[in-house]
């Protein structure tokens, strides 16, 4: 089975997406599987709403570790199952507290053998600093995404003001990229990746 | 700082050393070592899946740094080779020493795989034996036996369990004569055999001791410590969760206990066997005491009571 990951900045909408996307493809429910860094298996079953409330916040760092879910995805008259992995955000600093360092780590550690990387981008965070800042780690994932062919860029959070423009500005920072607008919260967009995600499982 | 594999470098992530964007970096620097062919990625992949898996062992952390270790020293010793530099001889035979249940079968296991991705060992398959299985009833018949299990071994490791029982019984013994044949096929089959000779601390040392021509041939030593409580007890949580079920905190509670008691009359307590075997019954119990009950909730079917540990105290 295939492993899909998905990474990013903390809070820019990878856990929503993850279950809203979830959502879009047929699941109501969602079984998740937790892998903490010292290989700690926990699974709980949610309904997806259920899951969007525990799990998605507005505080940062609300994922530490690994979330996995299997899912469906009927490609004609066949259903493949993949595995799609929510991850603890990374930044670009040294994190003060151990437990989110362990995740950073363990999301750069899956990042290298995923079978492919969806990095999510939150468009509201683009400001003049940003885009004049070569070394983001939205600079390093692309990087190191870019190289592996296995990768695109979802233009999260299209749904607040200004994204338009911002995502003109995120498609020349990151000319390389294949770059999916969605709003992760309102569903939009998610038809195009799932077509994308029909062509790597 | 530069690191010779990922591992190192998600390490340093979580020790705070470095920020995940040096990270990024180091790992680019890495991969442009290696960026030659897509089958040298493909490798690296599959070493590094390998090596978290040794990584996701409990405890072992000595191990774990010794494996790590011995790939990075094949590793050089190759670009070394590359860049027609003098490379150090590749002598991997070792001496595995700790109690039953201990992960050194594991570890064996893993190192296989290892060696068999960086093209040291053709298949890399372990061949696990004893004494019996080396050792025949008469003249001829032990240098037979033994020869059969090193032919299965051949592109693989040979991990002889308690091997200090081949020197038992003196010179007149056929271990002896296993001994002599094991010694001659590393000779003859260097650059396709890798030997582990496994078992208790005590013995193994003694076992060198009175062979020191052995001694030399196997230049690394691995000791496996006995697990904590809070390792075994994390085993069998590990174990729980790779079959969805959870150990209430009583019931944990009740398990270190147990560990404990056996603890005393069985001269190794930090046994990852028996904990399974506690699991592995507990779970049977669990699954008699629930067919007693008409409605079973998901959580009951999940949760592990301490009641299912009372059959286990023997
Ligand atoms: N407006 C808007 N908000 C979003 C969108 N996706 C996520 N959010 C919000 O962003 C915050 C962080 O989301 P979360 O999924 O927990 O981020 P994560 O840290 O990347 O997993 C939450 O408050 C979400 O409600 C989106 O498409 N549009
Ligand atoms: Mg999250």
């Amino acid at each position: 089975m295939r492993e899909l990951t998905v990474v990013g900045r903390p809070n820019s909408g990878k856990t929503m997406f993850t279950l809203n996307f979830a959502s879009y493809i047929g699941s109501k429910t969602v079984d998740v599987t937790f892998r903490t860094y010292d290989d700690l298996i926990t699974c709980r079953h949610f309904s997806i709403e259920e899951a969007k409330r525990e799990l998605c916040s507005n505080a940062m760092h609300k994922t530490k570790s690994l979330q996995s879910i299997v899912l469906k995805i009927v490609l004609g008259k066949t259903v493949v199952n993949f595995k799609l992995t929510d991850t603890c955000g990374i930044g670009e600093k040294i994190h003060q507290e151990e437990k989110i360092r362990r995740g950073m780590a363990q999301t750069l550690s899956l990042m290298r053998c995923a079978d492919f990387i969806f990095h999510i981008i939150d468009l509201s965070y683009i400001s003049k600093e940003y885009t004049a800042n070569p070394n983001t780690i939205d600079h390093e994932i692309y990087n190191y995404g870019i190289v592996r062919n296995s990768y695109a860029i979802l233009a999260n959070k299209i749904d607040v003001p200004f994204a338009k423009d911002n995502l003109t500005k995120l498609s020349n920072i990151f000319p390389k990229a294949t770059i999916i607008p969605i709003s992760a919260l309102l569903s939009q967009g998610l038809k195009e990746v799932k077509t994308c995600v029909a062509r790597n499982v | 700082m530069s690191y010779v594999c990922p591992q190192d470098i998600f390490l340093a992530v979580e020790n705070g050393e470095i920020s995940p964007a040096q990270a990024f970096k180091s790992l680019r620097e890495m991969d442009n070592i290696t960026a030659y062919p897509t089958k040298v990625d493909n490798r690296q992949k599959r070493i590094e899946e390998i090596l978290y898996e040794l990584d996701h062992l409990i405890g072992l952390s000595e191990v774990k740094r010794l494996v790590r270790e011995i790939y990075a020293f094949i590793e050089i010793q190759r670009r070394r080779a590359q860049e027609k530099l003098n490379i150090e001889p590749l002598v991997l035979h070792m001496i595995f020493k700790g109690n039953p249940g201990t992960g050194k079968t594991t570890v064996a296991r893993i190192l296989g795989k290892v060696l068999r991705e960086i093209g040291v060992l053709q298949r890399g398959h372990l061949i696990e034996v004893e004494r019996a299985d080396l050792v025949g009833e008469y003249i001829g018949h032990t240098a037979q036996k033994t020869r059969e299990q090193l032919k299965k071994a051949y592109g693989g490791i040979l991990f002889i369990d308690e091997a200090y029982s081949l020197a038992r019984g003196g010179e007149k013994d056929f271990g002896k004569e296993s001994i002599d044949v094991l010694v001659k096929a590393m000779e003859d089959h260097k650059d396709e055999l890798i030997l582990i000779l496994a078992g208790y601390q005590k013995e193994m040392e003694n076992f060198l001791q009175t062979n020191p021509g052995l001694r030399s041939r196997f230049p690394i030593h691995i000791d496996f410590p006995d697990y904590n409580q809070q390792e075994l007890l994390h085993i069998a949580e590990q174990l729980c969760a790779k079959r969805q079920y959870t150990l209430s905190l009583e019931t944990q509670a009740l398990l270190l206990k147990l560990l404990l008691q056996q603890s005393s009359n069985i001269e190794n307590f930090g046994n990852a066997r028996t904990v399974r075997n506690i699991i592995e019954k507990a779970i049977r119990q669990q699954a008699v005491r629930l067919m007693a009950k008409n409605n079973i909730t998901r959580q009951e079917l999940i949760l592990i009571e301490p009641v299912d540990l009372k059959e286990v105290k023997e």
